[in-house]
């Protein structure tokens, strides 16, 4: 029991690191890859470190980093103009310019608490820079009238004033009190209200919608949930610059729906938009990794879809009996099948030692022949058949010279020279050695379970067998991180089980073992 | 018939090796221009390889072959260089040690255990843009060693309660000596026998690779000749399997020869028991 127990423990931690590993190697492969970067806002994700952040980043430093780009950039255009020395500028400077831009464009109300008050800090002509940059957030909040009305100087003095006058209402309260009463009524004076706060009102609206439309939250009769929740998605909508917005008439499941994938996104974004304080900044370093953007993915994605539709724990769920199925063949029916060959090779003068080895032989030249003629088997039937018949065979032969030799070893014995003495039959002598000689090839079942994961793989993949392996091979061939962690968790899983089953069967085979580590402690 | 089928075994293995160290001056004489088997000029060419491979007139089979040959021996030594050396290591600290690299060293063995080996080696092979034979080698032989330290370690720890190695201890040798004296020597079966196995566990890993159409870009393995996308040609894939079924069997021939040759001869030496014998397969 406490040898389960042991295992079962590790086993969390095993999974953790195999998902680092594949992940690592995965990650590799995926450096280059635009798909990491789709939704990820101010930050792709592929340029985060892998695994531990020494640099955590909240609002406060994103836009202050940005602010600090745009200055310079200006800064050194203006000394360019003065001088005119004909210095080759940076290639690279405009497009660090664009993008900084466009991170303060798209942080917006929720960086200028920590942004317009360091703005003094900047030269004049980097805070006029920042000052410009900032007035397509001054268009969506409301109190401009047009990006292009107002040089940078006007921008400067713009920025300024709303630092003086209305800077003092960017709290939690004033958010939470906009978006409620946003929620309950869309009037002008309360969408004003809320798009003056911009971004810096989303994590209010956001919890807001996730307490509205919880399945599990007591249901207010005077507010009807789909009305408001659709109000709230139009809000973030608009703030966001996405079109998820729910249709005229939808129903309840459908705007639920459309919260998944709304608070999905925010699960992904929300760090460009909140400043780091408390537990947050300590688990950051942990957090703001792509390893932890990943597997907060696929916590709220539930491991994605593959690429034919199908969600990948659905495809789990369907396609793993087949494979689990083709794997106790070969463990199970396998090392019974090579304990009970290997006990009569032993036992048998005609029928030992070389002839094992002829077996072994002819197998090896038989398996490569079947699995590249396997594609040519019409029939599905036939060819799970002879799919089984192969993990049977493979199954047998890694177990078959184990069971012989130890059973060799087993007829030195002195208690099984008395049996013979006494007349035993060398079948009689075989079947009493059977439980101890079997000790070895039960040990092995679960060293050899990745070996027989990787033949079962193969064997589905020859076969056109559906199950895990051909979609693992087609999701390694396409760097789908969600399979490929998720078959390494499920095969984690697998292996421990094997394990225990292993450890329990030994301590049914042979007792001794467990007095021993119980006599241990 | 068991020295036949010792030497048929060395022979074939020996002509590997040839072929992949002459594998230049027989491309030469091939009259092949490149690596890739472009050019069918040549004695090699317009004989042998021209019957294997009649309906694709611009590879030639032999050349591609005698490549692939050479790059596999490459990747099995490189395994085998790399494997050994470094199970070897692992495996004597965790014996000597069990506490602190023993611990380690179980664990290793579970996250290994875990993975099946094509995942974890096809997500090198994903992973890498430039796949090298080196970084394919060393994959392979990290991988492996986790194995290998295992056996090690044991071997180590079952040989550090033996007899002589007390007595050498209480004669006073320091525990660098008796392992460099009396432990080291009596690894050597094991790792002869570990070295036939790592060398067929690389060209397994290879064959599955190939065989499923994750082989390493840019490498060109027997393996690699298994994917018939990059090679329909019948005459390829056949010939490839051919030399990794041929080298197989020669390297299970030849693996438990070595080992149990060595540890007869140390036992005819010492006129003593050996534990070994207990899992002797004769």
């Amino acid at each position: 029991m406490r040898e389960a127990l042991r295992r079962l423990l590790w086993l969390i931690p095993t999974m953790g690191a195999v998902t680092v590993l594949a992940f690592w190697l995965l990650a590799r492969a995926l450096d280059g890859d635009a798909r990491q970067s789709q939704d990820d806002g101010a930050r792709s994700d592929a340029q985060l470190p892998l695994f531990v952040n020494l640099e955590p980043r909240g609002v406060r430093e994103i836009v202050w980093d940005a602010a600090e780009s745009i200055a310079k950039d200006a800064e050194q255009r203006s000394s360019d103009e003065s001088t005119s020395d004909g210095r080759e500028r940076d290639e690279l400077a405009p497009l660090v310019r664009a993008r900084a831009d466009a991170v303060l464009q798209m942080i917006g109300g929720a960086g200028l608490p920590y942004l317009l008050p360091r703005l003094d800090a900047l030269s004049p002509v980097g805070r006029a820079a920042v000052a410009e940059a900032l007035l397509p957030v001054a268009v969506r909040m409301g109190i401009a009238s047009s990006a292009l009305a107002y040089t940078p100087a006007e921008a400067s003095e713009l920025w300024a004033r709303f630092s003086v006058e209305r800077l003092g209402d960017f709290k939690p309260a004033a958010a939470r009190r906009a978006v409620s009463r946003y929620a309950l009524k869309a009037t002008d004076l309360r969408s004003n209200e809320l798009f003056e706060l911009d971004t810096f009102a989303l994590e209010e609206l956001f919890r807001q919608q996730a307490e509205l439309l919880d399945p599990g939250a007591t249901s207010d009769e005077a507010r009807d949930p789909v009305a408001t929740a659709s109000r709230l998605m139009t809000a973030a909508a608009r703030l966001l610059g996405k079109d998820w917005v729910l249709a005229p008439g939808a129903s309840l499941e459908q705007a639920r729906e459309l919260n998944q994938r709304w608070q999905n996104h925010w699960a992904l974004v929300r760090s460009n938009f909140v400043v780091l304080q408390g537990v947050e900044r300590l688990v950051a370093p942990f957090f703001q990794t792509r390893y932890a953007a990943w597997a907060r993915q696929c916590v709220v994605t539930r491991f994605g879809v593959l690429n034919d539709g199908q969600s990948a724990l659905g495809a789990l769920r369907s396609r793993s009996p087949n494979t689990i199925f083709l794997f106790l063949v070969g463990l199970v029916g396998g090392t019974f099948l090579g304990i009970v060959i290997g006990q009569l090779a032993a036992a048998s003068k005609r029928f030992r030692g070389r002839r094992i080895r002829l077996l072994a032989k002819s197998a090896t030249f038989v398996l490569p022949v079947l699995l590249l003629q396997a594609r040519h088997l019409q029939s599905v039937t036939l060819r799970t058949v002879a799919g089984c018949s192969l993990m049977l065979l493979i199954g047998g032969l890694l177990v078959v010279r184990q069971q012989a030799a130890n059973r060799e070893a087993q007829r030195n014995h002195g208690w099984i020279f008395a049996y013979r003495i006494l007349g035993a039959s060398p079948l009689l002598a075989a079947w009493r050695t059977l439980r101890i000689s079997s000790n070895l090839a039960i040990s092995a079942l679960a060293p050899q379970s990745s070996t027989l994961l990787t033949c079962v793989f193969v064997v589905e993949f020859a076969f056109g067998l559906d199950g895990i392996g051909p979609t693992t091979i087609a999701a390694l061939k396409a760097r789908d991180p969600s399979w490929i962690i998720l078959v390494t968790v499920a095969t984690t899983c697998l292996v421990g089980a094997v394990h225990l089953a292993s450890d329990v069967l030994l301590a049914r085979l042979d007792p001794r073992r467990s007095y021993s580590l119980h006599d241990e402690g | 018939m068991r020295n036949l089928g010792r030497a048929i075994a060395i022979s074939v293995l020996t002509s590997f090796v040839l072929a992949a160290i002459f594998s230049d001056w027989l491309l030469l004489a091939s009259g092949t221009q490149d690596a890739a088997g472009v050019g069918t000029s040549g004695f090699f060419a317009s004989g042998l390889a021209a019957q294997l491979d009649s309906q694709n007139p611009l590879t030639t089979p032999l050349a591609e072959w005698l490549w692939a040959t050479r790059q596999t021996v490459a990747l099995g030594l490189v395994t085998l260089a790399l494997g050994l050396p470094l199970g070897g290591l692992i495996g004597t600290l965790a014996g000597t040690q069990p506490r602190l690299f023993g611990i380690a060293l179980t664990r290793a063995v579970e996250l290994t255990g875990a993975l099946p080996g094509l995942i974890l080696v096809g997500l090198w092979c994903v992973g890498s843009r430039t796949p090298t034979l080196f970084g394919f080698g060393a994959m392979l032989a990290a991988i492996r060693s986790v194995g290998t330290a295992r056996l090690v370690a044991e071997h180590v720890r079952q040989t550090l309660v033996q007899d002589f190695a007390l007595a050498a201890r209480a004669l006073g040798a320091t525990p660098s000596h008796v392992l460099s004296w009396h432990i080291w020597p009596t690894l050597r079966p094991l790792l002869l026998l570990e070295a036939s196995a790592t060398a067929v566990y690389a060209l397994g890993i290879d064959a599955a690779l190939g065989f499923v159409g994750l082989a390493p870009t840019g490498l060109s393995t027997w393996g690699a000749l298994l994917d018939r996308s990059a090679h329909p040609g019948a005459a390829t894939t056949l010939l490839a399997l051919g030399c990794i079924v041929a080298a197989t069997l020669a390297l299970n021939t030849l693996g438990p020869v070595a080992r149990w040759g060595k540890e007869r001869r140390r036992q005819a030496r010492s006129g003593g028991f050996s534990t070994l014998d207990a899992a002797n397969p004769r």
